[in-house]
């Protein structure tokens, strides 16, 4: 009897999450443009959709601050992970207090903290105002895993390397690079998710000269819907669902 | 040993500047501004004063806050039902399968919430999946309005925030050690005694941890109300939004954050102490 | 020519004085083992010699040279670290091969080099394992393999044995001794097991607090031990509170737990001195006498009676309360080894058997 309460359970949860994006995907390749009825498989959406130079546009810009956010946020803040965990330095306690702080503060205070910083300070909201919005709340995630695949090993492991004849450089490059390579990847696989999938935040720190994908699916949303949207969120999630995959698969090269 | 100190520097510095920039400053404009008079040409000015905080507990805007508080509670209470059993299920599960299904819960976790809703809005339509289904076969004639309804939001926002319940309280559910409950039932207790006595108190830090997650978010996310709710449905990040993209008020909707703000913290606060009184272990 | 001289060694940590003017020789080729309770600095020790660490103020000579300054990488010395420290994102062919592949041998030779080490810590064959599929014990000698390969001057090994259960501590005692006689290097060696330390070692240096206590060999650290602190930490020990009454040349009175006894007088004490008495449970002799004891021993009562098979361990409750720990062996021949609880029975020892410290 539990044994079958159990398992309606969790297939009613993911039925729950994942129904809705299925019949999202299902109906991108519906022939017809409402979905009060199914007219066959068609793949002329996502044809329309590569002809919509806007959406093209905006797929390219969200790629676009995705791949740079990503990419600084991932040296800087293994960077930040290494320094943390190896030297100690004044306000190094304050500094985990921010990290953490951003993790967990509501998208929307960001979103708005950032916007009267950008405004105060004269700037138009763009790409780099979006850029360094992107690198700001996807550095926690990058500093908090390398920093705990580094935590985990042996200090003992950098001595033995240096007993054994290595300088410095040869320590970094042939030991501790390759140990925290899985964290630093799937931290870089994570940010450029978490960079691609970003709407709050970016809400309020982009400006109508640089237009990004998950805005534009908003306000499409909004005025009315072409069918044009179900093949573009079903790209994105196709995107996503590769990234974490392989963040995960990485991660758990981590637990080892 | 000189060039380990330059490294040093510049790691330290170049994160320490970046989070000061982007992060401390403006935290603090969001606190300072909160204090300042409004000013339609400059966004803020001087003097300094509280009638921002005072105008928060007029009746019209502390209407909007209650609203939003019960939305979040609501939704918070929701997704606890719904991911403890579940969440409970799965860290008993066999190894193996565990990896999986937990990844099966990350997936939709890191989709953009957007696409997500947008995929409730096709269900929920008056000419949506759901009428379709159930006027296509005859369960009714008339398509039912789920569109547009507090239901909406309601189940919008559930679905956007129950894996962020889920897996705080997987991750404490999983370290959770069986022999705990074999050395309760050998003191004699039965299955409602090693649940209430052992089990809950033990995976309370992930419940809060889970109800942080859930409750916060839940009053910033402005577009679930915006694309699944009816006119009225106004949360606290629809408000602080209109401050200021529509009123352009700064100081108020600054004062509103700080509001949510020492929302959090209380919230993170009374989780050290929970954390600390039934369990050494942290896991935020 | 000492391998290695550490001249005048001073070094603290967060202003906590680790090592205090310490200096020691090593010889070349001998089994050298620093002993020591956790926190006398013998880790500390060991790292000055890899280059791990520098030290505050004295010089580190290698091999007659100042190597006082040079970093560890630079050094011919290897070290086998307590937690093995293998390099977890390799083979154990890899891990090996590490320093050699810095030094630019080629891999023809590296791979012969590498095999040999495996097959004198018994490991052939195992080049391609993860080492994440090793066992504790197998790690251990990989990491023994590792320092080896390098053909070092000296081997550094810092409680290698102590994460390894009973018996195959026992056993990797045994191949350690092999390995030293077998490469003919010199071996410095830390731990806090006496046992181990007198097992192993040509000689032992005892420390405490930063400073060497005593050095010799096994036996002179526990047949003559200078004070006692190395009294205490090595073996067991009967210590027993007396005053000199009478000096007599080479010997002397004393006067314990009230009665007299004549002991030998190696420190040259003088009368009126208080000094403490050590005997090594192995020493001390029990009798069962009817009525009083016989002049020079101590009466007492059995407490505890612990058979080991070889050896009869006694707990004896003298007369001013004090316990003995008497060990016995087990002789065929006297078939009254058994003693009941409470027995009546009188202690003492031969003269020259026991050791005479001043009281500190």
């Amino acid at each position: 009897m539990t044994r079958w309460l159990k398992i309606s359970w969790t297939t009613s949860v993911f039925a729950f999450l994942y129904g809705p994006l299925l019949v999202l995907m299902v109906f991108s390749f519906n022939q017809a443009r409402y979905t009060t009825s199914w007219q066959g498989f068609s793949l002329k959406w996502y044809k329309s959709l590569i002809n919509n130079p806007q959406l093209l546009d905006a797929f390219v810009n969200s790629l676009t601050v995705a791949l740079v956010s990503s990419l600084i946020a991932t040296a800087l803040g293994t960077l930040g992970a290494f320094a943390v965990s190896r030297y100690r330095f004044a306000g190094r306690k304050l500094f985990f207090g921010l990290v953490y702080s951003v993790m967990m503060s509501p998208d929307i205070v960001m979103g708005i903290s950032l916007l009267m910083l950008f405004v105060t300070a004269g700037l138009t909201p763009g790409f780099l105002t979006l850029l360094a919005a992107h690198v700001t709340f996807c550095l926690p995630f990058v500093i908090v895993l390398v920093h705990a695949r580094i935590s985990g090993f042996d200090p003992a492991v950098v001595d033995a390397a240096r007993d054994l004849g290595a300088r410095e450089q040869d320590v970094f490059f042939k030991i501790i690079f390759p140990m925290i390579l899985p964290a630093v990847l799937a931290g870089w696989l994570l940010s450029f998710t978490l960079s691609l999938d970003d709407v709050i935040i970016s809400f309020f720190v982009t400006g109508p000269g640089f237009e990004i994908l998950p805005l534009k699916i908003y306000s499409m949303v909004k005025l009315g819907v072409t069918p044009e949207v179900n093949a573009l969120c079903t790209v994105l999630f196709m995107l996503t669902l590769a990234a974490v995959s392989a963040a995960h698969i990485l991660t758990k090269e981590i637990k080892k | 040993m000189n060039e380990r100190q330059g490294f040093k520097f510049i790691a330290v510095f170049l994160n320490m500047g970046w989070f000061a920039l982007f992060v401390l400053i403006p935290g603090l404009m969001v606190a300072g501004i909160s204090f300042m008079t409004r000013d339609t040409g400059r966004f803020f000015s001087l003097p300094f004063t509280l009638a921002h905080y005072r105008e928060l507990l007029d009746p019209v805007y502390a209407r909007v806050l209650g609203q939003s508080l019960i939305y979040s509670l609501n939704t918070t209470i929701v997704c606890l039902m719904i991911s403890y059993p579940f969440a409970w299920i799965l860290s008993r599960g066999p190894k193996h399968r565990r990896a999986l299904l937990l990844m099966m819960v990350i997936i939709p976790f890191w989709t953009s919430s957007l696409i997500r809703t947008y995929a409730l809005v096709i269900l929920m339509k008056a000419n949506g999946i759901i009428n379709t289904l159930l006027i296509g076969t005859g369960i009714i004639s008339d398509p039912l309005t789920l569109l547009y309804t507090d239901f909406a939001v309601y189940v919008g926002l559930v679905y956007t925030l129950l894996p962020f319940m889920i897996l705080p309280l997987y991750a404490v559910m999983e370290k959770m050690d069986p022999r705990l409950m074999e050395a309760a039932r050998d003191l004699g207790a039965n299955g409602f005694a090693v649940f209430f006595r052992v089990v809950l108190p033990l995976s309370l830090p992930g419940v809060m941890a889970g109800c942080i997650m859930v409750f916060l978010p839940a009053m910033g996310l402005f577009y679930v109300p915006d694309l699944l709710g009816g006119a009225k449905t106004m949360l606290m990040g629809n408000f602080i939004k209109n401050q200021f993209l529509t009123a352009m008020n700064w100081p108020f909707g600054s004062a509103a954050s700080v509001f949510l703000l020492l929302l959090m913290g209380a919230m993170i606060l009374i989780y050290f102490i929970v954390s600390r009184h039934f369990n050494r272990d942290e896991i935020l | 020519m000492p391998v290695v001289r550490l001249q005048n060694i001073s070094k603290s940590f967060n202003n906590q004085q680790v090592i205090d003017d310490l200096s020691l020789d090593v010889h070349k080729g001998e089994f050298l083992t620093l002993l020591g309770p956790s926190g006398c600095g013998k880790t500390t020790v060991l790292r000055l010699i890899a280059g791990l660490e520098t030290c505050d103020s004295g010089s580190v000579f290698i091999d007659g040279r100042d190597q006082t300054r040079l970093p560890a990488c630079d050094r011919d010395v290897n070290t086998v670290f307590q937690s093995y420290a293998l390099f977890p994102h390799m083979t154990v062919f890899d891990n090996i091969a590490f320093g050699l592949k810095l030094k630019k041998i080629p891999l023809r030779q590296i791979r012969e080099r590498v095999k040999e080490s495996l097959a004198l810590v018994k490991l052939e064959g195992l080049e391609t394992r993860s080492i994440h599929r090793l066992s504790g014990g197998q790690q251990q000698r990989v990491a023994i393999a590792r320092a080896i390969v390098n053909q070092p001057l000296i081997l550094l090994l810092d409680e290698p044995l102590s994460a390894l259960d009973y018996r195959l501590r026992k056993q990797m005692r045994l191949d350690l001794r092999q390995l030293h006689r077998q490469l003919g290097i010199t071996f410095v060696f830390v731990t806090h097991d006496q046992e181990e330390a007198l097992t192993l070692s040509d000689r032992v240096v005892v420390m405490n607090h930063g400073t060497i206590q005593q050095t010799g060999t096994p036996k002179d650290i526990y047949e003559t031990p200078v004070n006692l602190f190395v009294a205490d930490f090595v073996g067991e020990s009967n210590l027993f509170d007396a005053t000199v009454i009478r000096t007599l040349g080479t010997d002397m009175e004393i006067r314990i737990q009230g009665i007299s006894k004549t002991v030998q007088n190696r420190r040259g004490f003088h009368v009126g001195q208080a000094v403490k008495v050590l005997l090594r449970p192995e020493d001390m002799t029990v009798a069962r006498i009817q009525g009083k004891c016989p002049e020079g021993s101590l009466p007492g009562r059995v407490k505890e009676m612990i058979y080991k098979g070889t050896t009869v361990d006694l707990i004896i409750r003298l007369e001013n309360g004090q316990e003995v720990f008497v060990t016995e062996f087990f002789n065929e021949d006297e078939q009254e080894i058994f003693y009941d609880m409470d027995e009546p029975v009188c202690v003492s020892w031969i003269k020259g058997w026991e050791v005479t410290l001043a009281n500190e």
